[in-house]
This record gives structure tokens, sequence and C-alpha cells, in this order.
């Protein structure tokens, strides 16, 4: 079991390394001017020159690696070549709209796609789930940036029923956790609350839509795997309620895949969120990218980059250390 | 004497052959579909005679007529040729990227299977640091370093999509290299890579088909992503992704623009997942028989 755990351990350090330095190599060393895209597009040799100096990008590779690998252990992602200011501190502004929607994309993703997943598996291919069905066929396949589009389109300008852009239009609440929805309940304000919640409606929306099917075909598939196993014929002769077999014994057997794809599905979601930030014009980390790319800003780039793959690690760690804990049979080997 | 009976015999044979075509269409209409989207992809010309480049600027966004199906863009360009032209970019390119990808990643993946050792153990970190990152993410960064154009995302789509291969083909190896064929196969000194190529890979492909067509659909989702974010196809270029960004600033006033050449690309990838589909039911079923 701490064998297990310390395997996990090392392995996600040896990875984040790797990101680390395919971060450092795509931003310092693959393109081919750096200095030039800060300097801008009029500038002289002696004014680029000046910019890779200011900017240490005169300085030999591995003194730049040194350098940018402390800064990151630092909490420091260098300084923005567009703005000239400490990339940090704007990640921290931003941060909080990203992980707000995240969050409970996430969370509406899990609840939908699992629960609507046993639905499929215990009614089966009839019709009561052929919305299930043709719902998952339809988000795969759809260009999340585009059905947010569609949305933001017919249910926010034609329909009117949903706001088009951003996160909020009255005052924002006195931060305390950077989430507009917990903040304004913690003000007490409520027309700042159902404000945040309307403006996350069309965003989650979008997310959600996207990934659904995944979670809820591989709950069908693994829980109807599942219920062709001998015990459940058991349970069932045994008297026990469809409830108490669904819950109990299926789905406790069936959850491990599940848990798997969830950690996946979060690192999807992390890129996702970017188009539909953009979209949205959603202030988080995601429009940050997208400026950042407009003005070819590799610390920026590589800085969203590496907090949203830091994240995705992360998630992916407590995957692994959440199995011990609902399948006994990982603790014992 | 059989003479009478000749006119019901032929009728009845001419109906035989029609629910022949019938039986053939219905098992093979997927097929079908492929070809229909490489006719799109070789000859877009056939489904738009319009020229998706030539401008009209006394007719800009226009709503969808019957000379305009899809009604007009901001310039004036005929908004269905555009999105026909267009599937030639986002499909035909990520047809490209995801069999690139195939390709390295079966060599890596099989190689590092037939080899293990301190290779198949290099190998295998390497795709553990790609798939550590977001797919998206990790090809946003990559085509931003590389710089944007359409070179680039088939660059950086493929990076991201090799190590999935890798895993995937690298799993079968191992499973596969144990058998008497693969043992007769070195004892008569094969060389590894012949080994691969000759005894291996008829194994490998039918998986890996089922795998390929659906990676296509997912392919054409990513890089009308990166376009959307401007790294891939540059104007005047009609790549499906580039049309939705465009239209993002015409979202209100002309929801055809929205709207329309989203379902192409919804389009493509519910056929390259009924294919998938198609393809593995058809593995399985060989293996039944």
């Amino acid at each position: 079991m701490i064998y297990y755990l310390l395997r996990r351990l090392v392995g996600a350090a040896a990875v984040l390394f790797g990101v680390v330095t395919g971060t450092f190599v795509l931003s310092h060393v693959v393109p081919s001017c750096p200095a030039c895209a800060v300097a801008g597009l009029r500038a002289g040799p002696a004014q680029v020159a000046a910019a890779a100096h200011s900017l240490g990008l005169d300085r030999p590779v591995w003194d730049q690696y040194v350098t940018y690998i402390s800064g990151l252990i630092h909490g420091d992602f260098g300084v923005s070549y567009a703005s000239r200011q400490p990339i940090g501190p704007a990640m921290i502004t931003y941060l909080p709209a990203t992980l707000e929607l995240v969050f409970y994309s996430f969370i509406v993703y899990a609840v939908l796609g699992v629960g609507l997943g046993m639905v499929w598996a215990w009614r089966g291919n009839r019709p009561e789930t052929w919305l299930i069905r043709v719902f998952s066929m339809l988000g795969t396949a759809m260009p999340v940036f585009w059905f947010a589009m569609v949305l933001q389109l017919w249910l926010g300008s034609r329909l009117g029923w949903f706001p088009i852009t951003g996160r909020l239009e009255v005052d924002p609440p006195p931060t305390v956790t950077g989430f507009y929805t917990i903040d304004a309940l913690v003000a007490g304000n409520l027309t700042a609350f159902t404000d945040a919640v309307w403006h996350l409606v069309l965003p989650v929306t979008a997310l959600v839509m996207w990934l659904f099917a995944v979670a809820a075909r591989l709950t069908q598939k693994s829980v109807s795997e599942e219920m062709q196993m001998p015990y459940v014929r058991t349970a069932i002769a045994k008297g026990a309620s469809t409830r108490r077999i669904m819950l109990r014994h299926v789905f406790r057997n069936a959850i491990n895949p599940v848990i798997t794809m969830l950690g996946l599905q979060f690192g999807w979601l992390l890129g996702g969120t970017v188009l539909v930030e953009v979209v949205f014009s959603w202030p988080g980390i995601g429009t940050y990218m997208f400026n950042a790319l407009q003005t070819f800003d590799f610390p920026a780039i590589m800085a969203v980059t590496v907090i949203i793959t830091l994240g995705f690690v992360g998630v992916n760690l407590v995957v692994d250390l959440i199995y011990p804990l609902v399948d006994p049979r990982i603790r014992v080997n | 004497m059989a003479a009478p009976a000749l006119p019901q015999d032929r009728s009845r044979t001419a109906r035989r052959s029609s629910v022949r075509v019938l039986t053939l269409v219905s098992r093979y209409w997927p097929a079908l579909l492929v070809f229909a989207w490489l006719v799109v992809i070789v000859v877009p010309g056939v489904a738009a005679p319009q020229d998706p480049l030539a401008l009209n600027l006394s007719n800009t966004l226009a709503p969808p007529s019957a000379q305009h199906l899809f009604g007009t863009d901001e310039a004036g360009r005929d908004l269905w040729a555009r999105c026909v032209w267009g599937v030639r970019y986002s499909l035909g390119i990520s047809v490209l990227i995801v069999a690139g990808a195939a390709v390295i990643g079966t060599i890596v993946g099989g190689l590092a299977g037939l080899l293990r050792g301190p290779i198949d153990a290099l190998l295998m970190r390497t795709t553990d640091v790609f798939l550590a990152f977001p797919y998206l993410i990790l090809a946003i960064a990559i085509a931003s370093a590389v710089g944007p154009g359409l070179t680039t995302v088939v660059v950086a789509l493929t990076a991201v999509w090799w190590p999935g291969y890798a895993r995937m083909v690298r799993g079968q190896v191992l499973a596969l290299k144990e058998q008497a064929f693969v043992e007769g196969a070195r004892a008569a000194g094969t060389s590894t890579p012949m080994i691969l190529y000759r005894h291996l890979l008829p194994h490998l492909l039918p998986q890996l088909s089922a795998r390929v067509s659906m990676d296509v659909g997912y392919a054409v989702l990513a890089l009308t992503g990166l376009s959307f974010l401007g790294l891939g196809a540059q104007p005047p270029t009609p790549e499906l992704g580039a049309i939705i960004a465009n239209a993002r600033s015409h979202l209100l006033e002309a929801w055809w623009y929205t709207t329309l050449p989203g379902l192409f690309v919804l389009a493509a990838v519910l056929s390259s997942m009924v294919v998938s589909d198609w393809l593995e039911s058809r593995n399985k079923s060989e293996f039944l028989r």
C-alpha cells in the first residue's frame, strides 16, 4: 500500500519534471526569435538585441533553463513579453474565474454523466433512453466553441434568456474565494448570486454537453457488464430491491474505470475551457491565454500551460490515491 | 415446355438482384459514406460549383437563398462553397494527422514492446510526459511556439496524438510476442522491424483502423478548435474552424454564418463515429467466425 503510494508520487514528480522541461523547450528553444516578437515588427537589429538582453534571452540555454526552473519552484512565472508585468499576479486574478467555471461544469458533468449512464445501463436501449443516446452522440460530435456560439446566439441573443458574455453585470461582491457565487452568498448579496449563476448557465451547458457522452457511455458499459455477473442474479434471487442491487452491489464494482475517466476528463475540461472562455469573454486564464496567443507572448502562454497541466497531473494523482479508498482489492495488492 | 415459366423467373431474379443491392448497401453504407467524403475532399467543385474565394462586396452577409444555400459572409463569398472547401482542409488534414500519428505510434510502440529493456522504459516515459498534458493545451503550446499556420497544426496535433497509439500498440505487441509464430520467425532469423511489419502488423490492423476512424473525428474537432483560436488556417483559406472564428464578429447580425458551418463539422465527426462503430462490429463478427 505504501509502496503503491510512493510509486504514484515519484511517477507524478517525474512527469512534472518532463512537463516543465517540455514547456521550456517550447518557449525558449523552438521559437526562432522570441525577442523579435517582443521588440515588435518595426524593430531593427539593435532593438531586438536590447529586448533579448533585457529578458535574458541572450544568455546560454542551460543558464536560462536553471533560471526558469528555480523561478517556477518559487512560483515565479517570469515576465510577460507583452505587458512587461510579472505573470504570477496576473494568474491569481484570472484563475478563480476559470476555477469557478470548471468546478461547476465538472460537478454537473459528473452527476449527469454517471447518473444518466446508470439509467441507460439499467433500462437498456429502450425508447426512454433514446434522448440520452442522441444527446451523447451529438455532444461528442459538436465542436464545443461552435455549440457555445449557437447557445449564445439563440438562447442568449434571440430569446434573451441568458446573458451573452462575462461573469457578472452588477458590482462584484467583496473577494473571499474569488468564486462570485460563493462570495455573493457570504456577503448575503442575493442579486449578485442569481446574476452570477445566470452567467454560468450557458458556458457550463456548453462544456457539459461536450463531455457528457464520455461519462455516460463508459458508465453504461461498465455497469451493464457488471449487471451480467452471477452475484447480481444471486442478489435478485435473495430478494434484494433493484435500488439496493444497483447502488450497493453493481455501482461499487463498476465505479473504478469511471473514476479514472473522470480524472482524464478533467484535463479535457481544462483544455475545452479555453475555447469556451474565448466565446463568452469569460475573464479566466483561457481568455488570458488567447490574448497572449495574439502577441506571441510565450512566457504567458507557457505559464497557463504549466498551471493547467499541474492541475491535471494533480487531479490524476488524487484519482490514484482515491482508488485504494473505494476499492479494497487495490489496498491488498 | 419451360417457356411459360421464363418471364416469372426473370422477374424473380430481378427482384433478387435488387434485394442483393439493398443488402449490400445496408451492410456497407458506412463505406459509401467514406467514399462520399473522399469525393468532397478530392473534388470539392462537384458539390460546390461557386468559387469559395470570390468576393462580392455588393452582396455581403446575405441570408440563405436559392442562389446562396448557406448565405454569404462579410465579403460576399458563398458560404456553402466555403464550407464544402472547408471540408477539404478540416477533414483532409485531420486524416493526414491521424494517419501520421498512427504510423509513428505503431513504430514506437511496436519497437518498445518487442525490444523491452531501457529503450522501452525511455519511450514509455516519453509518452507519459506527452499524455500528462491536456491534449488541447499541449497542441496550443506547440502551435504557438512554431508559429501559426496549417503546417504548424499538423505538427502540433501529430505530436499530441502519437503517444496514444504507441501505448495501444505496445500493449497489443506485448500480448502477441509470446505467441509461437513470433518465436518461430525469430528462430528463423527475421529481424525485429521485419517481425513487426510482416508478422505483427496484420494482427494490429483491425483495432488500429477502428481507432483511426474514431480519431479522425476528434482530430477534426481539435483542428477546428486550433483554427478557431487563430493558430491554424489563416485567411482567406476556407477552413471550418477559421470560418466559425470569423463568424464571431457577426454573431448577432447573421445567424446563418455561425450556425450553418458547424453543421459540416458535426456531420464529419458523426460520420467518423459511424465508420468506427462499423469497423469495430466487423472486427467482432470476424472473431466469431
